[in-house]
């Protein structure tokens, strides 16, 4: 086998690699913010990352821009034991070119507030941009397109 | 890792194949995903092989539709609400992929989730048994028998 095809096998393992460690981000940003971890969450993002959060008929829910804004926001929320949510993840889509990275999934959460029936509180679209710094993945930008809510 | 495997480029070249397959099949269940509950008629129809079989059924068997090529696919498609008249979620959890080749067998759970008139719900969930081909480097569903095991009845 030439050496080539060494090298192809190794760009092929790092794709694989980046992908499985960009859902790792995913799967860490969710039991960060469902357990309240504040800056754990924050650190899910870059230093200037931004949480876009806004309904499919464009209306603003809430904007963060930065750490420091992001760990703000998740202090102001309810949190175990007084709410248990759950961000579920699906059928991500990832798309790496070199150290920046596309990806489009669903979320779901699920929800239980003060001992109450679980249920469904909201579910959507992430759209989200992505970069390597230091061999680590971050969340540059997550929009998130809230679709439905049982209120509307 | 055990000694009766092989340190040689080829047989690293046969571990990482394997690896790439299953994740080319999970990656055509998450786009069929997102090219349905979006409209996509097109991509939805084209995440099938040309005469791929999508084939909907209860547990007695009674058969809810059945579709025999990208054709009959993309008019089922067509037929649906979708956004922004509705948005639904069809999720595909714990799949089971076995690759033979061009060929593999998927089995999955589905859960569709939408809105209904006063809250969020499950509308219906239940086990996918799929049959992939792969064609030009890409997986494509030969068969999708969807089998519904809970159903929201309103």
């Amino acid at each position: 086998m030439a050496a080539n095809d060494l090298e192809d096998m190794q760009r092929r393992v790092q794709l694989l690699e980046d992908e499985r460690d960009i859902g790792d981000v995913f799967s860490r940003y969710s039991h960060t913010i469902d357990y309240g971890r504040q800056e754990e969450w924050a650190d899910c993002f870059t230093e200037d990352g931004v949480f876009d959060v806004f309904t499919v008929d464009g209306r603003k829910v809430h904007k963060e821009h930065g750490r420091g804004e992001l760990f703000r926001y998740l202090g102001g929320k309810k949190l175990p034991p007084q709410r248990y949510d759950k961000h579920v993840l699906a059928a991500p889509l990832i798309d790496v070119k070199g150290s920046t990275a596309k990806a489009q999934s669903y979320f779901i959460m699920f929800s239980s507030v003060a001992g109450s029936a679980p249920f469904i509180g909201v579910y959507g679209r992430y759209k989200d941009t992505l970069v390597k710094e230091g061999g680590r993945w971050y969340l540059k930008e997550r929009l998130a397109e809230v679709e439905r809510t049982p209120a509307r | 890792m055990t000694a009766t495997i092989p340190l040689t480029e080829e047989a690293l070249a046969v571990r990482l194949r394997a690896l790439e397959d299953e994740r080319g099949i999970l990656r055509t269940l998450h786009r069929y995903s997102h090219c349905m509950d979006y409209g996509l008629t097109k991509e939805w129809s084209e995440c099938f092989a040309p005469d791929g079989v999508f084939d909907v059924k209860d547990l007695s068997g009674k058969r809810f539709h059945r579709e025999n090529n990208r054709k009959e696919l993309a008019a089922y498609l067509a037929s649906k609400k979708v956004p922004p008249e509705r948005y639904d979620k069809h999720i595909v959890a714990a799949p089971l992929i076995e690759v033979k080749g061009n060929t593999a067998t998927a089995t999955s759970y589905f859960v569709a989730i939408g809105a209904g008139a006063k809250a969020l719900e499950i509308h219906v969930y239940g086990r996918y048994e799929d049959t992939m081909v792969k064609t030009g480097g890409e997986w494509l569903i030969k068969e999708r028998i969807a089998t519904v095991e809970g159903r929201m009845i309103h």
